[in-house]
């Protein structure tokens, strides 16, 4: 039977990719946002999965806001990059170096 | 019966796009399996009763969100084989940090309340109840000052992301209609005596 | 067609007032601007602080004794979240000040002064949170607002980069933080602050796994946000990227925000885990009092030793948390008052400190100011020596306030590990007075004459004399503060 541990361990699953993926590509910006994305995925799976067997509706609207503010933080996250790499010529973050020390 | 086929469906797929997501040698590669990752995720929110949240996905995340990612990609001349130098560098680290984390949120998902039988017998609304007037009803009245606030948050992203991107170039040609209306003959015409 | 009723009644929103003329104004700011003339692009900036000014008056008016709900008990506003709100909104009006010559050449005013408004009303839409929806949302657009401020110089290089690197890290620990929301409502069934802590408190034990995992991805998020370590690492970069003006105001608000709200998270939704949270906050101030004190040492670029020189406060702050009590929630609130105060004058002189258009920023350029500026190496000389700690001046009483709630809360180790660092952390602090006193000028710097900042900088001087001579005052505001939430 599927129960709610199942849904979370796919939940879980996605979250941990999520991290993983943060550490293979942590060159390349574009595919740290997915990563990120990717996590954001894994929590609103929980809380929908959550909200299912608590039969309580408040999980889903805190999923809605989730979904709202996640392409809030793309757009503002793509135009950081955009702004950054018209200054540099790259969006490499080993590239992101004068900040060091 | 079909709930678990469909669930190790999706759950499976998921899964499997997500590493795509992350392993995928080709940027682009990359945001058709996020794509395809949302799809699935999309199926299991229809399996959990929250068909709104399922439409919303798609609609929002695939139709919106990663037409962003696709249009910034295209836009930056990136080279992404560069970007793949010492991938593997950190696998080590990173695998075993995910590694953990992933033992420990199963275990924790596994745990307990969560895996008693009140959690896993569940019975699916029927045809009667409406998922999104359900949603509706407390969107515009118990949660209106979130909902008021995610607005507020739209435009900040909207104000944000303009004011940073937004360049007026000095070579661009602008049409100032109200000089174009105001220009008399002497202004433009000059008699040359031959 | 089903008929629709309504259930609920039309929200109460006369608690709500403050932020509804925040948003307002903001908003018309945003539209006028479009309207103003290039030369007087500068009046969006005296309309913010005006509308910062109402928004005071507002939240003492509506400020009661009691708590007063709105929004289906979504939102509350008690004294303890009318005090915060007054040092959010008092940072913000120094960051607008200190902004008013440093953007003057700038593009986008009106934008950037109605950004530290959205931002100013996320904070103060969390601090008054008593629901992990209302929190989430109001960080959010805090940490939005705060991306792009961070991002504004965008033909500078660095500027741009701090952004990148702040968002990035940033998203993380929003993230964590959301996993960490997503356990405890499994558990509990709720998303409101009260209904979690009870239905934790009566959870039975073979659900601690997922408690602890919950509780740990929470504070992690929160740690993130008001940059404890071994969370820290976009602070230097973002104190140093950022426009001046914005690493003052980020330097204090967010964290006032952040402390206030993990105060009602620990004390509404976690009393059944004080046991566990207290054991991990303890580490994390420890370590941040060791990482911020150590490493501001080694730093040439004021502004980065002034951002280890925060991760150092905020491990001081988290000791009243640890502490408890209404003795350590107060602590907690004189640290973040005194702060708000040294910061801003030690950001408002570098600010003043300029060479050509130039931001003096390295340590070597304070060399000598004390020939060239008697008044300003005086006041730069009360912030350093009170954020130090040194007897009589404000940073004094804010740490003995929270030493004092840690030892009778029954962590003496606690505080001797804080007087060790604090000790340690007074080397760089008087180091900087060193400069300005006994070294000889090395670069002639021309200091910014507008009339605005330098009020800002003897009131801020007077003010941090003024509590260190009369403490008293303002622990009795503080304790009083406290009426709504223990």
């Amino acid at each position: 039977m599927i129960g709610l541990s199942s849904y979370l361990t796919v939940a879980a699953c996605l979250f941990s990719i999520g991290v993983i993926g943060l550490f293979l590509n942590r060159k390349n910006v574009i595919t740290v946002l997915m990563c990120i994305e990717l996590m954001l995925l894994a929590v609103n799976i929980n809380f929908v999965a959550f909200s299912h067997f608590l039969q309580d509706l408040a999980g889903q609207i805190f999923v809605f806001f989730v979904l709202t503010v996640a392409a809030s933080e793309v757009a503002v996250g793509l135009a950081i990059l955009v702004v950054f790499y018209r200054n540099r010529r790259s969006i490499n973050v080993d590239d992101i170096n004068t900040l060091q020390g | 019966m079909l709930e678990a086929a469909f669930f190790y469906l999706f759950g499976g797929l998921a899964v499997v796009a997500a590493l795509g997501v992350v392993m995928a040698r080709n940027t682009i590669h990359s945001v058709m399996f996020l794509i395809f990752c949302f799809f699935n995720a999309s199926g299991l929110f229809f399996m959990l009763d929250a068909e709104f949240l399922g439409i919303i996905l798609i609609l929002i995340y695939v139709g919106a969100v990663m037409v962003m990612f696709m249009f910034v990609i295209m836009m930056l001349e990136v080279n992404f084989a560069r970007l793949r130098e010492g991938f593997l560098q950190y696998l080590p680290i990173g695998g075993a940090i995910a590694v953990m984390l992933l033992i420990e949120l199963i275990a924790a998902a596994t745990s307990g309340v969560f895996s008693s039988k009140t959690a896993s017998t569940v019975e699916h609304f029927g045809r009667e109840v409406n998922n999104t007037m359900e949603i509706g009803k407390v969107l515009y009245t118990k949660y209106l000052l979130g909902f008021e606030i995610a607005a507020i948050i739209l435009l900040v992203a909207l104000v944000g992301a303009v004011v940073l991107t937004l360049r007026s170039r000095k070579d661009a040609k602008y049409q100032v209609i109200s000089k174009q209306v105001k220009v008399r003959k002497e202004d433009r015409l000059r008699k040359v005596e031959m | 067609m089903a008929n629709i009723t309504f259930p609920f009644p039309f929200p109460v929103i006369l608690p709500v007032l403050p932020e509804i003329i925040v948003a307002v104004m903001a908003m018309v700011i945003l539209i006028w601007d479009l309207f103003l003339p290039a030369e007087r692009k500068q009046w969006t900036a005296y309309a913010a602080i005006a509308t910062c000014l109402v928004a005071i008056d507002a939240t003492l008016r509506t400020t009661g004794a009691d708590a007063q709900m709105a929004f289906y008990g979504q939102f509350v506003l008690d004294p303890f979240a009318g005090f915060t709100k007054l040092l959010i909104i008092g940072a913000t009006i120094y960051g607008i000040v200190l902004s008013l010559d440093y953007m003057k050449s700038e593009k986008n005013i009106g934008e950037y002064y109605s950004l530290m408004l959205f931002s100013m009303l996320g904070m103060m839409l969390m601090v008054s949170a008593t629901n992990f929806i209302i929190m989430y949302l109001g960080l959010e657009l805090m940490a939005l607002c705060l991306y792009v401020l961070v991002g504004y110089q965008r033909d500078v290089l660095r500027s741009s980069e701090a952004a990148l690197k702040y968002f990035i890290l940033g998203s993380l620990a929003s993230c964590m933080l959301l996993y960490g929301i997503s356990f405890l409502y499994g558990l509990s069934g709720s998303l409101d602050f009260a209904a979690v802590g009870q239905a934790l408190g009566s959870l039975g034990d073979n659900s601690s796994m997922a408690v602890s995992l919950g509780l740990v991805f929470i504070i992690a998020g929160m740690a993130f946000k008001v940059s404890l370590a071994p969370f820290h690492m976009w602070t230097p970069d973002a104190y140093e990227g950022a426009p001046t003006p914005i690493t003052a105001f980020m330097g204090v608000a967010p964290k006032v925000a952040g402390f206030a709200i993990l105060a009602r998270v620990v004390i509404d939704a976690l009393p059944s885990l004080q046991a566990d949270y207290v054991t991990i906050f303890s580490w994390l101030a420890v370590l941040s009092m060791a990482v911020g004190n150590i490493a501001a040492i080694a730093q040439r670029n004021i502004k980065r030793m002034l951002a280890y020189s925060t991760i150092g406060h905020v491990g001081f702050i988290l000791l009243g948390l640890i502490a408890g009590g209404p003795e350590g929630y107060s602590a907690m609130l004189v640290y973040l008052a005194v702060y708000l105060f040294m910061n801003m004058g030690a950001f408002a002189i570098i600010i003043l400190m300029r060479r050509e258009g130039i931001q003096g920023e390295l340590l070597d350029d304070f060399a000598g100011m004390s020939k060239v500026r008697p008044g300003y190496a005086l006041a730069m000389g009360l912030f350093m020596f009170s954020l130090a700690g040194i007897p009589f001046l404000g940073g004094f009483w804010a740490k003995y306030a929270v030493l004092i709630a840690a030892v009778h809360a029954g962590h003496l180790y606690l505080a001797l590990i804080g007087i060790l660092f604090s000790a340690v952390g007074a080397f760089y602090y008087i180091r900087v007075v060193k400069y300005i006193y006994f070294d000889e000028e090395r670069v002639a710097f021309d200091f910014s004459e507008n009339p605005l900042m330098q009020a800002t900088v003897a009131v801020t001087a007077i003010v941090v004399v003024a509590i260190g001579i009369f403490p008293q005052p303002l622990m009795d505001i503080c304790r009083a503060a406290l009426g709504g939430i223990v």
